[in-house]
């Protein structure tokens, strides 16, 4: 016997549990189904930072709208989420990268982000511990970090509260298609009458994707990172590297999160999340070298996660023209979850009214197939083909028959 | 590759008229020769994978080892410069020491093996001063597996990994929601098996 759905949100990481909570205010039952745990990918295994610097600045304003947000998520869900807002450095070692983020920085601020370039003496004065490699610094002081876990967590809990369904360690089989519309998904426990499937599924969204017939230039990335014992507090910014190879921060509790890249993360094969043994290793060199403070500390645990991975670093948004009723939202390339809470409202809203409060347009799915230059509707009822299952067009349309 | 002690062996043994009988850390003791050992009061001695089986060696020197020595190679974790058990007992101190120091607060006794019913303030995770009740109330908002506790409450992020409390977490989760215990996964091992010095991992 079918159960049916208001909403299918395929992903119990932190953008399905979003969605599902803004859809759930709304007075929505969305049913989430996540083959693993809530936050059991990437959700809780990233390094929670909350950044707005160094973005692509097409992603810029939804980075500062959730800046903003996350300032009051606390509030929101009635938990503490350890947001800690006490800015970003992002690190040179050379004149190179120095100049080339220099140029960056100034891109950004035109486009209104508040951040700056720092001297060598200038970062100490922020942060006394940088190792002597460190040459200057680009500093963002409204970015930050938070527990990403709890943040999954919270809007799970209130999802739920809210009458939203998981259906957890449960896999998608097969999304249902009648004349090309979504009319339902099949997993290896039940199957789901619904409208609307909403693709939230991270690394594996183009295997969702793949179910309707569609296809995206996503491939996943392997990341690693490591923990180190607690300390007291020592500095609570969040740090980067010019070029993205070191990234990390001490966590509320006293330990110490850091990951890393070497250059060989993508040539990982697709199933499996092996440990690459000369990461680890490549981690702890980059944190002594940048904060010498730190060697006598003992790492206590290694993990890691894959990134969805986009051809163009920019994540998928919103409907397809090709199949109504299946909405993306995948593809963050790694730095998604900073803008979770928005992304979650605004998925919300076009489910809901088929309009969204901030233009999305630029993350189409479109893009690709019909390059730079079209006529979007990802965010739009332009060529409405009544999207979803609430949206005013088909509310209107049922009345008419 | 698993290796089996046959009652062949431990005969080899008995023939040789010793009391003692050396198995490979990690190796299986067939049940007929389990049931001879017991039966002579034979004493099992583990020790590195390495050394050869004690039957298959004609003559053993190596049979020489010390309790000791057998200790040593079966205990260090998976890297030779990771911290021994008790050098991970003597960290966990002192981390907790020195956060409870910054914290201002005296140190709670350590968990009891068997929880009594009811204990919603017994300190569950040692390392991470978690509490029964906290992991209640993260099951009774959903958490339904070891890895989802553990991230919601941070029972077993801590030191030991869990080693101290990840037993009695799923004890908890057997009894609230009603599981049979094989239903219980484990939660997710992470390397290293000791902490590791961050100067002694960066240099491979
Ligand atoms: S007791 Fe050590 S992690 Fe829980």
């Amino acid at each position: 016997m079918p159960e049916s759905a208001d909403v299918v949100i395929v992903g119990g990481g932190v953008m399905g549990c979003a969605i599902a909570y803004n859809l759930a205010k709304e007075g929505l039952k969305p049913v989430v189904v996540e083959k693993s745990d809530i936050g059991g990918e990437a959700s809780g295994s990233n390094g929670g930072g909350v950044r707005q610097s160094a973005r692509n600045l097409k992603e810029m304003p939804l980075a500062m709208e959730s800046v903003r947000m996350y300032g009051e998520l606390h509030e929101e869900l009635g938990m503490d989420v350890e947001y800690v807002r006490k800015g970003n450095l992002r690190l040179c070692t050379n004149e190179d990268e120095f100049e080339t983020l220099r140029r960056s920085v100034e891109n950004q601020k035109a486009v209104g982000l508040d951040l700056e370039m720092l001297d060598r003496k200038q970062v100490l004065e922020i942060n006394p511990y940088i190792g002597d490699m460190v040459v200057g610094a680009s500093y963002c002081p409204t970015d930050g970090h938070v527990n990403p876990f709890l943040v999954t967590y919270g809007f799970f809990k209130r999802a739920r509260e809210r009458g939203a369904r998981f259906c957890t360690g449960e896999q998608v089989r097969e999304i249902r298609l009648q004349k090309g519309r979504v009319t339902g998904v099949v997993t290896d426990k039940r199957t789901l009458e619904t409208d609307t499937v909403i693709n939230a599924a991270g690394v594996a969204g183009r295997e969702i994707c793949n179910m309707v017939g569609l296809d995206l230039p996503m491939r996943p990335v392997f990341s690693e990172a490591l923990i180190t014992e607690p300390y007291p507090p020592l500095f609570p910014q969040m740090f980067g590297h010019a070029r993205g190879l070191f990234y990390g921060r001490q966590t509320v509790h006293g330990p110490f999160f850091w990951g890393g890249f070497v250059g060989t993360e993508q040539y990982i094969h697709r199933e499996g999340k092996p440990l690459f043994h000369y990461i680890g290793p490549a981690i702890s060199k980059a944190v002594i070298d940048y904060f010498p403070v730190l060697k006598e500390l003992h790492v206590i645990r290694m993990w890691s996660g894959l990134i969805a991975a986009m051809s163009d670093g920019l994540p998928v948004l919103g409907f397809t023209e090709e199949v109504p009723g299946f909405v993306l939202c995948t593809g963050f390339s790694g730095h998604g979850f900073g803008l979770a809470p928005l992304i979650g409202r605004l998925i919300s809203e076009l489910v809901m009214d088929c309009e969204v409060s901030m233009p999305i347009n630029d993350f189409c799915f479109s893009r690709f197939t019909k390059g730079k230059e079209h006529e979007c509707t990802c965010s739009g009822n332009a060529t409405c083909t009544i999207n979803t299952a609430v949206c005013p067009n088909k509310r209107a349309f049922l009345k008419n028959i | 590759m698993p290796v089996f002690v046959f009652v062949k062996d431990v005969e080899a043994i008995l023939r040789e008229g010793k009391q003692e009988i050396l198995v490979p850390e990690g190796a299986k003791i067939s049940p007929a020769a389990l049931d001879l050992i017991q039966e002579r009061g034979i004493r099992v001695v583990r020790r590195g994978a390495s050394e050869p089986l004690p039957g298959q060696a004609a003559s053993e020197p190596a049979a020489e080892t010390s309790d000791e020595q057998t200790e040593a190679t079966g205990r260090t974790g998976d890297r030779d410069d990771a911290v021994s058990e008790d050098e991970l007992e003597a960290i966990v101190d002192r981390v907790i020491k020195r956060l409870r120091r910054i914290r201002g607060e005296t140190i709670p006794p350590a968990p009891e093996d068997r929880p009594p019913a009811d204990d919603d303030d017994m300190i569950i995770c040692r390392c991470e001063e978690i509490t029964k009740g906290e992991i209640k109330e993260a099951i009774r908002n959903g958490m339904t597996t070891l890895n989802g506790i553990k991230r919601v409450t941070r029972a077993g992020m801590g030191l030991c990994q869990g080693q101290t409390c990840q037993r009695l977490v799923s004890r908890i989760l057997i009894s609230e929601l009603g599981l049979p215990p094989a239903e219980v996964e484990p939660s997710t091992a992470r390397a290293p098996v000791r902490p590791v010095r961050l100067s002694v991992f960066a240099t491979g």
